[in-house]
């Protein structure tokens, strides 16, 4: 007893000396198997978190005084990244068709299951951006599934604005391209003039150019390469559109794919190989099977999309949806990849460091480097396994979730006993 | 060699494979083999003439021709059996002209050509117990298939009386119009509530009766015979309500059925268990709004509270049978013991389907119904390497990529 006071007292009086020392505290997350995601997997090995960073991951000594949480034959892996996502939205779309001023920081519910489930599926980052049925459909936001307001979960404000190629009621494909390249254009002319305007020193009655710079600001944004846009390709086809639609403006682009991608692959490869060789520029839409019916042939024949991709050196970010079915999990998203041939590793980095680098943020998340934020799964076992769930999650160096305490999971499970 | 040497030994390899043909199974051995009933490490099935003619740990494989597969870090199951399925069903799956439609075969709308079975097939599902819709009181007669098409390409029928299908809850009665203000016709279709459910069974349950099986009209005959056992009873009923109702009119009518959905009978286990009532359970959903189907409440451990009750259960994907692996694998996440799960898609799917006697379970004398996996089959991870079904290879993956 005595000698432990001793202990006691001098590790009180060292913590003292610390400077800061909630900020400062080092956690040290020990377990079986930790994937890193960016190399190899380190085995038995430790990851040090201090001031919500990553300091080190490897085989270790512990420094004294961290604080330890073993996880026995538990496995690490960055928290899942989703690239695109309509969690906590009551609506995936406006109704007005070109709404590039709308954004969902207006419209996200920090309080809404969706966004709730989000850590107990492991998702650490999400692009919350609207949904494909627009033209141009306003702004996306970078957000932590994390805080009373949104404010609080903010990662970044202006992340992508989304476009859209699926025609939207009574347009065509063609008109709906018209109608996005028309938009663009009148942005640019409108400040044009308004630039003419201001420069004569002339303001028409009625004018409020605030007004309109509010209106148009996205836009701008976009074309002067401030603001990514986020394009929705569901066919093939639209993935050359989406292409051309981006260079002729010279607009920074990120696409995401429908299940007919297969076919475009020799395509988005070149685009891919041209842009450099951490690029990620393709998020798949969560169906990665579809059924392909040649009407010449007549035949039908089930084409994989995921491992397709993959063959042809196509990288991605698997996407999951807000369903009710298995593609609502990250895990199973890449569990479904594997069984379509996409190597363990590839897969894993499909939910974590590429959706990272495809949201352009791969400098802070998606894999457990020095440095970065650290955003860490504890799981009960390997991450794309279906027995295994998340243990607990840490969030910027905070444990954020914790299964023993999630009410909800159990209610999820036993039903709701009391009627 | 000369020329008639080398036709002699041509025609003689053209007779042992015939053009276009698949050479025969003769056996399949894997690391682990779960026969239905246990798991054997290593396993071997032997198969002779479409059917399983010997299952070992270790058993020799005879000489002789036919394609032998040797696989030892695979592991194989049974042929999975999804017990409640539409998959495959051309068009509308329920007949909405009336609410009552008994001798309505859901066999003649199968086509097993179509995307949706071969997408099951290559899941490593080889027989559906095929029904009608739900949208009607009385839906009609189910079959057991298999997902791969018979040689000349007609379904391959395990037995085509498998079940008469009965709806309770709300799916007959939603969308229908009240009769009065509207004439009599097929546009009004009676029951608009669940009392009416009821009434509209009753009627159609004793006038079958009534007619007895060798009624000249298909309709009345086909419920006699339900009514008379000569067919088993099939229902679907998803709410504590409805779960409560089928053990209330199954001692007034008569019937056993084994019921389907049952998305509520975590609630009422013990009554089902009492009651000896099998349950056909899923799909399972991810309570997204928070409800489940029907409004129901849902529990994700519903089939292992079921089970834990005594309650005999198979797991079903519904229309997409392609996702039941998933049912199960799901299952099993969210407390089902891995063992039950996996006999609830093959052996115990066969048993509530009523073709114990010839799949679901590699045993002698079985059809050679089997599928081969690279990992866990309860891994969604894993891939299908090898569906057999009669003893013939219908799906290898290397030949798909």
């Amino acid at each position: 007893v005595r000698k432990e006071t001793i202990v006691l007292a001098a590790a009180l009086v060292l913590f003292a000396a610390l400077p800061a020392p909630a900020e400062e505290e080092v956690l040290a997350v020990k377990a079986r198997r930790i994937l890193v995601v960016s190399g190899p997997p380190v085995e038995d090995g430790v990851v040090l978190v201090r001031g919500g960073k990553i300091e080190a991951v490897g085989k270790m000594e512990i420094p004294p005084l961290a604080r330890v949480i073993d996880l026995g034959d538990g496995w690490v892996c960055p928290g899942f990244v989703e690239a695109h996502s309509q969690a906590g939205l009551d609506r995936g779309n406006e109704q007005q068709p070109v709404v590039p001023f709308a954004s969902t920081l207006d419209s996200l519910d920090p309080s809404a299951p969706a966004i709730e489930d989000q850590l107990r599926e492991g998702v650490t980052t999400l692009l919350v951006i609207p949904g494909n049925d627009t033209q141009i459909g306003g702004q996306g936001i970078l957000v932590k599934p994390r805080g009373r307001t949104v404010e609080e979960m903010l990662v970044r404000r202006s992340a992508g604005l989304k476009i859209s190629l699926e025609p939207v009621r009574n347009s065509s494909r063609a008109g709906q391209l018209a109608a996005i390249r028309k938009a663009m254009k009148d942005a640019a002319d409108s400040r044009d003039a308004a630039d003419r305007r201001r420069s004569d020193g002339a303001t028409a009655a009625g004018d409020a150019p605030e007004m309109d710079d509010a209106r148009r600001q996205a836009l701008l944004d976009l074309l002067d390469g401030r603001l990514p846009a986020v394009i929705y390709a569901p066919l093939a086809m639209d993935a050359r559109n989406a292409f051309a639609l981006a260079d002729e403006r010279k607009i920074k682009a990120r696409f995401v794919l429908g299940p007919d991608a297969w076919r475009a692959a020799a395509l988005l490869r070149a685009r891919q190989d041209a842009a450099g060789p951490d690029a990620v520029l393709y998020a798949l839409d969560p169906v990665l099977e579809v059924i392909d019916r040649d009407e010449d042939q007549d035949a039908e024949t089930i084409r994989e999309v995921a491992g397709m991709l993959h063959r042809a050196g196509v990288r991605f970010a698997l996407t999951s949806d807000e369903g009710g079915g298995p593609s609502r999990y990250p895990w199973y998203q890449a569990a479904t990849a594997v069984r379509q041939g996409v190597p363990r590793q590839d897969a894993l980095k499909a939910v974590t460091l590429d959706p990272a680098r495809f949201l352009g943020i791969a400098d802070r998340v998606g894999s457990i480097e020095k440095g970065k934020d650290a955003n860490l799964l504890l799981l009960t076992g390997d991450p794309l396994s279906s027995a295994t769930w998340v243990d607990r999650v840490i969030l910027e160096g905070e444990v954020v979730y914790d299964r023993k305490d999630d009410r909800k999971l159990k209610r999820l499970i036993e039903g709701e006993k009391a009627k | 060699m000369n020329d008639t040497v080398r036709l002699l030994a041509v025609s003689l390899a053209l007779a042992l494979v015939p053009a276009g043909e698949p050479e025969p199974l003769k056996a399949v051995r894997v690391g682990h083999l779960f026969t239905g009933k246990e798991v054997l490490s290593p396993g071997v099935v032997l198969f002779e003439k479409g059917k399983i003619s010997a299952v070992g740990r270790d058993l020799p494989i005879p000489a002789g021709p036919g394609r032998v597969v040797d696989l030892p870090d695979a592991f194989a199951t049974p042929g999975l059996v999804d017990a409640a399925s539409t998959t495959g069903l051309a068009g509308p799956d329920s007949e909405m002209t009336r609410e009552v439609t008994p001798c309505v075969r859901a066999l003649r709308a199968f086509d097993p050509s179509s995307g949706e079975v071969r997408r099951a097939l290559r899941s490593g599902v080889t027989t559906l117990f095929l029904e009608p819709g739900s949208a009607s009181v009385v839906g009609g007669i189910a079959s057991v298939v298999k997902t791969a098409p018979g040689p000349d390409g007609a379904p391959r029928v395990v037995r085509a009386d498998a079940a008469l299908r009965l709806s309770f809850g709300s799916d007959p009665s939603a969308g229908n119009f009240p009769a009065h203000g509207i004439p009599q016709s097929i546009y009004a279709r009676r029951p608009t509530t669940r009392m009416g459910v009821l009434a509209v069974l009753r009627d159609a349950w004793i006038l079958g009766r009534a007619a007895g099986t060798g009624s000249g009209d298909a309709d009345l005959a086909a419920m006699a015979r339900a009514a008379a056992g000569e067919i088993p009873v099939r229902t679907l009923a998803r709410t504590e309500e409805d779960l409560g109702t089928v053990l209330r009119v199954k001692g007034d009518l008569g019937f056993s059925p084994v019921v389907e959905g049952v998305a509520e009978g975590w609630k009422m286990a013990d009554r089902l268990a009492k009651a000896k009532v099998p349950c056909v359970v899923g799909p399972l959903s991810y309570p997204v709004s928070g409800r489940g189907i029907e409004w129901s409440d849902p529990a994700m451990d519903n089939a292992g509270a079921l089970h834990r009750a005594g309650v005999r259960i198979a797991l079903t994907a519904g229309g997409n049978s392609a996702g039941l692996r998933d049912q199960a694998s799901l299952a099993v996440r969210w407390g089902l013991p891995r063992e039950v799960a996996l006999r609830a898609v093959t052996a115990e799917a066969a048993e509530l389907s009523g073709v114990g006697a010839r799949v679901g379970t590699l045993e002698k004398g079985l059809d050679g119904d089997l599928v081969v996996f690279d990992g866990d089959p309860l891994e969604p991870s894993s891939r299908v390497r090898l569906v057999v079904v009669d003893g013939e290879a219908a799906y290898e993956s290397e030949a798909s990529r």
